[in-house]
């Protein structure tokens, strides 16, 4: 597989875990909606 | 909050910008840094092989990657690049190395140089592996397909010559048995090698026996139980437009 396209799978990953995570801690912050 | 119900209506278009930047960057990062590192990994590749064989950090495409080519090492015995591929493949930061498919016209013009090209590349095969059979058999031992698919490629530049298979059998047991048995064996491994695209009139069968022990060895030791390959004629030589007398 390219380099390229092994960073950007990486990358898309990152991205998802960090996105992820963020929507769960900003959703557990506005506890009640 | 207006904010956060703009935010939650958006957000399938907020996700996709974000996977956007993500790609955006990670392709900023590669032409920036990845040069830099395929020189490091080609200098650490150079390291292992001393040489001995071509590394390039591409793919088929020509796009820079971690997995390398290799290619060269056709005189190497096939043990010795299953090491140089492992230890290359061990170096932190290279994935998996692969072989370049070999080129057959340089194989070619190599065997039409040198006569036993062919007998010197199987010797290096078997050097160290046998073909097997089934005890007492003719039955070929099915860890030997491998093997024999890797004669059958040693072969193939010499098709068009004459190519004996000779069979020997340890010194236990009555001569003549050996001597059919060893006969039959070669004849399995002809047909074997005839699946494999070798043409079988190409091809010599001949049983040895007990009569040829492996020199310095015990006539009963098993390891005469072996298959050799002779080159008898070589492949008539194609000519060329500058061999023919009277052309431009």
């Amino acid at each position: 597989m390219p380099l390229l396209a092994e960073i950007m799978v990486l990358a898309l990953i990152a991205y998802a875990i960090g996105f992820g995570l963020g929507f769960f801690i900003w959703n557990r912050d506005k506890k009640d909606g | 909050m207006a904010l956060s119900s703009i935010v939650m209506a958006s957000r399938p278009l907020i996700l996709a910008a974000g996977a956007l930047a993500a790609l955006a960057i990670a392709a900023a990062s590669h032409a920036a840094l990845s040069p830099a590192l395929v020189a490091e990994l080609e200098a650490r590749a150079a390291e292992v092989t001393e040489g001995a064989v071509a590394v390039h950090f591409r793919t088929g495409n020509g796009l820079l990657s971690r997995h390398p080519e290799l290619s060269g090492g056709q005189d190497l015995h096939p043990d010795e690049r299953r090491r140089l591929a492992r230890a290359i493949s061990e170096v932190p930061g290279i994935g998996g190395p692969h072989w370049r498919r070999e080129d057959r016209r340089q194989t070619a013009r190599a065997a039409a140089g040198d006569p036993l090209f062919c007998e010197r590349r199987i010797e290096a095969i078997l050097k160290s592996r046998s073909i097997r059979f089934a005890e007492g058999s003719e039955k070929l031992d099915p860890t030997s397909a491998a093997l024999l698919d890797e004669v059958a490629e040693a072969l193939k530049p010499c098709v068009g010559g004459r190519i004996a298979i000779i069979g020997h059998t340890d010194d236990t047991g009555d001569p003549e048995a050996n001597r059919a048995l060893s006969e039959r064996r070669a004849e399995r491994v002809r047909r074997a090698l005839a699946r494999r695209g070798i043409p079988a009139g190409d091809l010599m069968v001949e049983g040895k026996g007990s009569q040829e022990p492996i020199a310095g060895l015990d006539p009963t030791d098993p390891a005469n139980r072996r298959i050799e390959f002779e080159l008898l004629q070589k492949a008539p030589l194609v000519p060329t437009a500058v061999d023919t007398p009277g052309a431009g």
